[in-house]
C-alpha cells in the first residue's frame, strides 16, 4: 500500500520519459551556440564593467572638483568676513 | 574549456538533464531551451572558473538545471495565458509522440501548482531523490520539501478526486 494515491502516475510519468533523448539537432545547436554566446555575455560583461569603472572615475573627478570649488569659495568667505571686521 | 571538452560534457550528461527538464515542464520545447540556457551558464562559469570543483561536474549541471527550470516556471506562470493559446495553435506539432501528450497531461496537472512544489515532487516522486537531496538541489531545507509535497499532494488531490 503507497502514503501516494498518486504514485502510479508518477511512475507513469518517469517510465514514459525514461527512454526519451534530446534529439541530434538540439546538441549540435547547443555545441555551435553556447561557445558563442557565452563570449558574447563575456564581451558585454567586460564592456560594461569598463563603463562602470569611467563612470565611477568621472563621477569621483567631478565630486573632488565640487569638493575644491566649495573649499575655495569657503575660503574666500572667511576672508572676506575677516576683511569686514577690519 | 577546450571545444572537445565541452562536447564530451554534452555527450554525456545532455541525455538525463532533457529528461528532467522534461519532467518539470512537459513541454519537449521548453526542455530544449532549458538544455541550452543550462550549456550556455555552463560554458560561462567554466571559463569563469566559477566552478570549484565542490561536486561533481555532471551534479552541478544537473543542480544548474533544476534553477533554470524553476526560473522557466516562474515566468510561464507570468505569461500562462499566452502559452495556452500558443499550445492549442500547435498542438499538431509540440505532441509528435504519445509519450509527449501523457507527458503533457501530467505536466497539465502540475502546472497549476507552484513551481515550488512542481520541483520538490518532480525531484522527490519522479527522479527519485529523497526529501534530504531535493532540499540541497532546491537550496531549502528538508522541512520546507516536506511542507511542499504535502501541498502539492493536497491540491492534486483536490483537481484529480471526483
Amino acid at each position: 500500500v503507497t502514503r501516494d494515491p498518486l504514485q502510479r502516475r508518477w511512475t507513469a510519468y518517469r517510465d514514459l520519459s525514461e527512454g526519451v533523448e534530446p534529439s541530434p539537432a538540439l546538441t549540435e545547436r547547443i555545441l555551435t551556440t553556447a561557445p558563442r554566446r557565452a563570449r558574447t555575455l563575456r564581451l558585454i560583461r567586460n564592456l560594461r564593467m569598463g563603463a562602470g569603472i569611467a563612470v565611477l572615475l568621472a563621477g569621483s573627478s567631478a565630486l573632488w572638483a565640487a569638493v575644491e570649488t566649495s573649499a575655495l569659495e569657503g575660503q574666500f568667505a572667511i576672508q572676506v568676513g575677516a576683511w569686514a571686521e577690519e | 574549456m577546450t571545444d572537445e571538452a565541452f562536447a564530451e560534457l554534452v555527450r554525456t550528461t545532455s541525455a538525463r538533464l532533457y529528461r528532467l527538464a522534461l519532467r518539470m515542464t512537459g513541454s519537449p520545447a521548453e526542455a530544449e531551451d532549458i538544455l541550452q540556457e543550462t550549456y550556455l551558464r555552463a560554458h560561462v562559469a567554466l571559463a569563469d572558473a566559477q566552478f570549484e570543483g565542490r561536486a561533481a561536474l555532471p551534479t552541478w549541471l544537473y543542480r544548474v538545471t533544476v534553477n533554470v527550470c524553476l526560473d522557466a516556471l516562474r515566468r510561464r506562470k507570468r505569461w500562462r495565458w499566452i502559452s495556452r493559446v500558443l499550445h492549442s495553435a500547435s498542438s499538431e506539432s509540440t505532441a509528435r509522440t504519445e509519450a509527449h501528450a501523457a507527458l503533457a497531461e501530467t505536466a497539465e496537472l502540475l502546472a497549476g501548482l507552484p513551481p515550488e512544489q512542481v520541483g520538490a515532487l518532480v525531484l522527490t516522486q519522479v527522479e527519485g531523490h529523497s526529501n534530504a537531496e531535493a532540499a540541497g538541489l532546491l537550496g531549502c531545507s528538508e522541512g520546507a520539501v516536506e511542507q511542499r509535497l504535502i501541498r502539492a499532494r493536497a491540491a492534486l488531490r483536490r483537481r484529480t478526486e471526483p
